[in-house]
C-alpha cells in the first residue's frame, strides 16, 4: 500500500475503533440506575 | 406496543439501535461512495458530517423519543405534538410512520434476497457457474422466473411479523443481541479473507491490499467540491437511519431518568465501525482482487447492489466449494442481519401509534404491519424492473428523510427551544455532552441539512418531472407515486381521528 493510503486507513479505522470501544466500555461500566416500579419499590436497571 | 413495553437491558437497546442504523448500505453503498468521491479523502467530509450532523441528529431524535415516551407517545405525530401544540406538527410527524411503512415495503424484499442467497450459497447453487451465469441468476430471480422470490419474501415477512409480535425485550432485542455480534464476527472473518488475498493464489489476479490501497488513497483535491460534501452528508444521513422516526420510537421506551446521550454515541459509533472498518474491507478488496480496478470502477457506476449479488457469489467460488459456501453464508448472513435489525425498527412506529391511539395490542399491530408491508411491497416485487422499486426508494428512502430531518431539527432547536432541548439531551446523561453542541444543533446541523436539501433539489425536480423515467415505465411510476401519496394521506387521516379521540377523552396534557 502507498503511504498516504496506509495513513488514511490506519488513522480513520483507528479513530473509529477507539471511539466504538470507548463508548461501549463506558456503557458497560456505567453503574446501574435505580428505577421505581409502580409500587414505588426500587429496581436496578442493569447495563446487561 | 403496550404502554408497559420497555427494553430489557441497556446493551440490548444499544444493539437494537445500532442494528436499526446498520443496513445493507454499510457494506454496499459506503465503499462505492468512497471510491466515487475521492477515495481515502472522502472520510474527511464524511467524519466531519458525522460530528456536525450525524451525532446531533442522533441526540435530537433520542431525546425527542424519550420526551414523547414519558407522555405515552411512541410515534412521531404525537411526539411532535407534545413539543409544540400547533396542529401542523403532528401532520409533519406523519413522515415518521409513512417513511417506515414505505421503506419497509421494499426493504423486506431486499432482505428476502439475502435469505435466499444464504440458502443458495449453502446448497452450492453457484458451484461451477460462470460470472455471467451468476449475474443471470440475479436477473432471473428479480424477474420472477420462478415462485421462489415470492416464497422467500413471504417467509421474511412472516419472520419480521412474528418477532415484532413478541415485543421489544422478547423479540427485537433478542434478534439484536444475536444478530449484531454475528454480523460483526462474519464481517471480521470476511474482511480478513479479503485483505489477505494473494495474487496468484485462489485465482486472484491482485492482492487484496490493492483494493484497499485504491479505496483509501486520498485525492485531496476533491475535498473542495460541493458534490463530495453532498455525497458525504448524504451517506451519513442514510447510514445512521436518522430522519425516519424509528429512533424516536425506540427511544420512547427509554425511561425518563435513563441516559440517552451515551447510548446514542455508542450506537452511532458502532454503526461507523461496521461501515468504515468492515464495510470498506470486504466488497472492494475482494472484487478488485479478482477483477482489477478498472472493471470494478465501471461496475460501481451502477451501485453496490450488483457487485454484492451478481459478482461476489461468483468470486467466492474461486475459494473452492467449502469456503465458497461458508463465505456466501457469512456474506449474505451479515447482510440479512443488517437488514432484519433495520426492518424490525421500521415496524415499531406504526405499532406504537396504533397501540397509543386505538388500544391495539401488540399482536394485532404486528400482523397488520406485516399485511400492510405485503400489500405495499407487492408492486416493488412484481414490477421491480419497471422503476417501482427505484421510485419507492427515492421518495420514501431519500427525499422524505431529508424533509423530516429538517422539520425535526427546526422543531427541536427553534420551536421547542435549545434551553429545553439541551436539558432533555443531558437529563440522566452518563457523559458530559460538549457545550459546543448547543451551538451546533441550533445553527450548524440545520445549515448542513439545508445544504443537503438544496443540493438535492435539481435531482428532485428532475425525478418529479420524470426526466429519467423510461416511457414504458411511465404508468408504473405514476401508480407508485399515487400509492405512496395515498398511504401518506391515509396516515394523516388516522392522526386526525386520533386527535379527535384525544379531545373527546380529554387526553391532552398542558
Amino acid at each position: 500500500m502507498n503511504t498516504s493510503a496506509l495513513l488514511m486507513l490506519l488513522i480513520t479505522e483507528g479513530v473509529v475503533t477507539f471511539f466504538t470501544i470507548y463508548f461501549l466500555v463506558k456503557v458497560l461500566k456505567s453503574p446501574p440506575r435505580p428505577i421505581h416500579t409502580d409500587e414505588g419499590q426500587p429496581v436496578f436497571y442493569e447495563a446487561d | 406496543m403496550s404502554k408497559k413495553e420497555s427494553w430489557g437491558t441497556r446493551v440490548g437497546l444499544i444493539l437494537a439501535m445500532a442494528g436499526n442504523a446498520v443496513g445493507l448500505g454499510n457494506f454496499l453503498r459506503f465503499p462505492v461512495q468512497a471510491i466515487q468521491n475521492g477515495g481515502g479523502a472522502f472520510v474527511i467530509p464524511y467524519l466531519i458530517c458525522f460530528l456536525l450532523m450525524g451525532i446531533p441528529l442522533l441526540w435530537v431524535e433520542w431525546s425527542m423519543g424519550r420526551f414523547g415516551g414519558q407522555k405515552g407517545n411512541h410515534s412521531t405525530p404525537f411526539i411532535f405534538d407534545t413539543m409544540d401544540r400547533r396542529s401542523f406538527w403532528k401532520y409533519l410527524g406523519v413522515f415518521g410512520i409513512f417513511t417506515n411503512l414505505a421503506v419497509g415495503a421494499y426493504y423486506c424484499y431486499l432482505e428476502s434476497w439475502t435469505l435466499s442467497y444464504m440458502w443458495h450459497s449453502v446448497m452450492g447453487s453457484f458451484n461451477g457457474d460462470t460470472q455471467e451465469q451468476v449475474a443471470a441468476f440475479f436477473t432471473d430471480y428479480t424477474g420472477l422466473s420462478t415462485a421462489e422470490p415470492i416464497i422467500f419474501w413471504i417467509l421474511c415477512l412472516l419472520l419480521n411479523t412474528w418477532i415484532l409480535s413478541r415485543g421489544l425485550s422478547r423479540g427485537v432485542e433478542i434478534v439484536a443481541k444475536i444478530g449484531m455480534p454475528l454480523l460483526i464476527l462474519f464481517g471480521i472473518l470476511l474482511a480478513i479473507q479479503g485483505i489477505t488475498l494473494k495474487a496468484g493464489s485462489q485465482g486472484a489476479i491482485y492482492d487484496g491490499v490493492v483494493g484497499l490501497n485504491f479505496l483509501w488513497t486520498p485525492d485531496f483535491s476533491t475535498i473542495w467540491t460541493p458534490k463530495v460534501w453532498l455525497a458525504a452528508a448524504g451517506q451519513i444521513f442514510f447510514t445512521l437511519s436518522v430522519g425516519m422516526g424509528s429512533i424516536q420510537c425506540y427511544a420512547s421506551y427509554v425511561k425518563s431518568k435513563e441516559d440517552i446521550a451515551l447510548n446514542a454515541m455508542s450506537a452511532g459509533w458502532m454503526n461507523e465501525f461496521v461501515e468504515v472498518v468492515l464495510g470498506s474491507s470486504i466488497l472492494i478488496p475482494i472484487a478488485i482482487g479478482y477483477l482489477g480496478i478498472e472493471k470494478v470502477v465501471v461496475m460501481t457506476q451502477s451501485g453496490g447492489l450488483g457487485l454484492g449479488f451478481k459478482t461476489l457469489p461468483y468470486l467466492f467460488q474461486q475459494w473452492g466449494p467449502l469456503l465458497a459456501a461458508l463465505a456466501g453464508f457469512m456474506w449474505f448472513g451479515l447482510l440479512f442481519f443488517a437488514g432484519i435489525t433495520s426492518s424490525l425498527a421500521m415496524g415499531t412506529p406504526f405499532m406504537g401509534f396504533m397501540t397509543d391511539e386505538f388500544k391495539w395490542d401488540r399482536e394485532k399491530g404486528a400482523w397488520t404491519f406485516g399485511l400492510l408491508i405485503l400489500i405495499l411491497g407487492l408492486p416493488t416485487v412484481l414490477w421491480f424492473n419497471k422503476g417501482v422499486f427505484d421510485e419507492y426508494d427515492y421518495w420514501a428512502g431519500t427525499v422524505s428523510l431529508v424533509i423530516f430531518a429538517l422539520c425535526e431539527i427546526i422543531l427541536f432547536a427553534w420551536v421547542f427551544g435549545m434551553d429545553k432541548g439541551w436539558k432533555e439531551i443531558n437529563a440522566g446523561s452518563d457523559i458530559k455532552v460538549p457545550i459546543i453542541y448547543r451551538f451546533i444543533i441550533k445553527y450548524i446541523t440545520p445549515a448542513l441539512l439545508l445544504f443537503v436539501f438544496i443540493g438535492s433539489l435539481p435531482t428532485i425536480i428532475n425525478q418529479l418531472i420524470g426526466k429519467s423515467i423510461k416511457s414504458e415505465n411511465f404508468w408504473y411510476v405514476q401508480g407508485s407515486r399515487l400509492l405512496l401519496l395515498s398511504v401518506f394521506l391515509a396516515i394523516c387521516y388516522l392522526v386526525y381521528l386520533a386527535y379527535k379521540k384525544r379531545l373527546r377523552e380529554g387526553r391532552f396534557n398542558s
